[in-house]
């Protein structure tokens, strides 16, 4: 004799109103999240301006009151009403000596504007003598900034260069770049950034 | 009665253990040099450039210019939580800090072991006291209704 198990019986298919009640509500859960996912990357794009990330982006720029390698004093609140761009450098980085030609011609042609941008330098690490005989030799007569206990440095929250920030009229952050740049990347940078006003 | 008489020493142990955590989260350790201060913070703070190495341990051109920052605060009268605070908010983008700060919703990694660690000492006390209370093998008030229904159907024959 052998037992004959009934196979259970299968649930009843759901009617087809909730079956597409179902569908309905699962597209549009999908939609949404698509939706929101559109949103939050386009504005990411649009708000960050490529530009690295710092807390300070749209905010004052930290105090800069140095002594540059020619013995002249600088502050960079002194410079409101014009846009700086300020470089982060030493001579014994490789980046930044490739970079170097592509800051003379990006201040070559910035001085030649009525509303030009002003560059300056912030040396950490480096000697007075190695900074003015790497100008010496490959021009530049932008300020230099000595910044030999790193103040400035921490300030900004650089910890490696070549980096460069620019900063606008109104002494704000506006960009940053922890990677080499071009004179012809930073000009597209600045104009794109006097667009959107100071 | 032999529990009222464990109680005291319990609640003497709880004390105790209230009054060391209490010291240990508090304690200021004393006066403390600038130099001191400095290295304390120094080995609360990763080097931004390196890997698994705190500002202290770090011979970086990045990390000494963090120390003398620290430095630098610390002679102008700052708290070590403003400075840690400072330099944190200076890198945010790379997470500075190697111990969470005690304060706002970081405030819970601390907090938040404490509590599990009391709610679990007080489920397993739970658990324990009623392994007690109730032995097995004991008979229950639903093993006395059902015998009592059999003898009542026994009695009716």
């Amino acid at each position: 004799m052998v037992d004959v198990v009934e196979p259970p019986a299968a649930d009843p298919a759901p009617p087809p109103a909730r079956r597409g009640r179902t569908v309905l509500f699962t597209a549009l859960g999908v939609a949404v999240a698509l939706a929101v996912l559109v949103v939050v990357f386009s504005q990411a794009r649009s708000g960050s301006r490529d530009t690295a990330k710092t807390p300070l982006l749209d905010q004052p720029a930290p105090a800069v009151r140095e002594t540059t390698i020619a013995g002249q004093p600088f502050d960079l609140s002194q410079r409101k009403g014009s846009w700086v761009v300020v470089n982060f450098f030493g001579t014994w980085c490789p980046p930044c000596v490739q970079e170097h030609p592509e800051l003379l011609r990006f201040a070559t042609a910035q001085a030649q504007q009525l509303d030009g941008a002003e560059l300056v330098t912030v040396v950490n690490n480096d000697t007075v003598e190695n900074v003015r005989d790497f100008f010496t030799d490959h021009g530049g007569n932008w300020p230099v900034l000595q910044d030999p206990n790193g103040e400035v440095y921490v300030s900004f929250g650089v910890s490696k260069v070549p980096e460069t920030w620019i900063i606008d009229p109104n002494g704000y952050v506006r960009f940053r770049s922890i990677a080499s740049v071009t004179a012809d990347g930073l000009t597209a940078v600045l104009n794109r950034l006097k667009g959107e006003g100071p | 009665m032999s529990v009222l008489k464990r109680w005291p020493g319990w609640l003497l142990m709880a004390v105790v253990l209230a009054a060391f955590l209490t010291i240990g989260a508090t304690r200021a350790g004393g006066a403390r040099s600038n130099a001191e201060r400095v290295d304390a913070i120094a080995k609360t703070i990763k080097c931004p450039i390196c890997r698994s190495e705190s500002v202290y341990d770090s011979k970086a051109q990045a990390s000494q210019n963090i120390r003398d920052e620290i430095a630098r605060q610390v002679a102008t009268g700052r708290t070590d939580g403003e400075i840690r605070s400072y330099i944190n908010d200076r890198f945010q983008d790379q997470g500075l800090l190697l111990v969470p700060p005690k304060t706002g919703i970081d405030s819970l990694v601390w907090v938040l072991p404490v509590v599990v660690v009391v709610l679990a000492a007080g489920g397993l006390a739970v658990a324990f006291r009623r392994w007690r209370v109730a032995p097995a093998g004991g008979v229950s008030e639903d093993d006395r209704s059902l015998v009592e229904a059999y003898r009542r159907g026994h009695d009716d024959h």
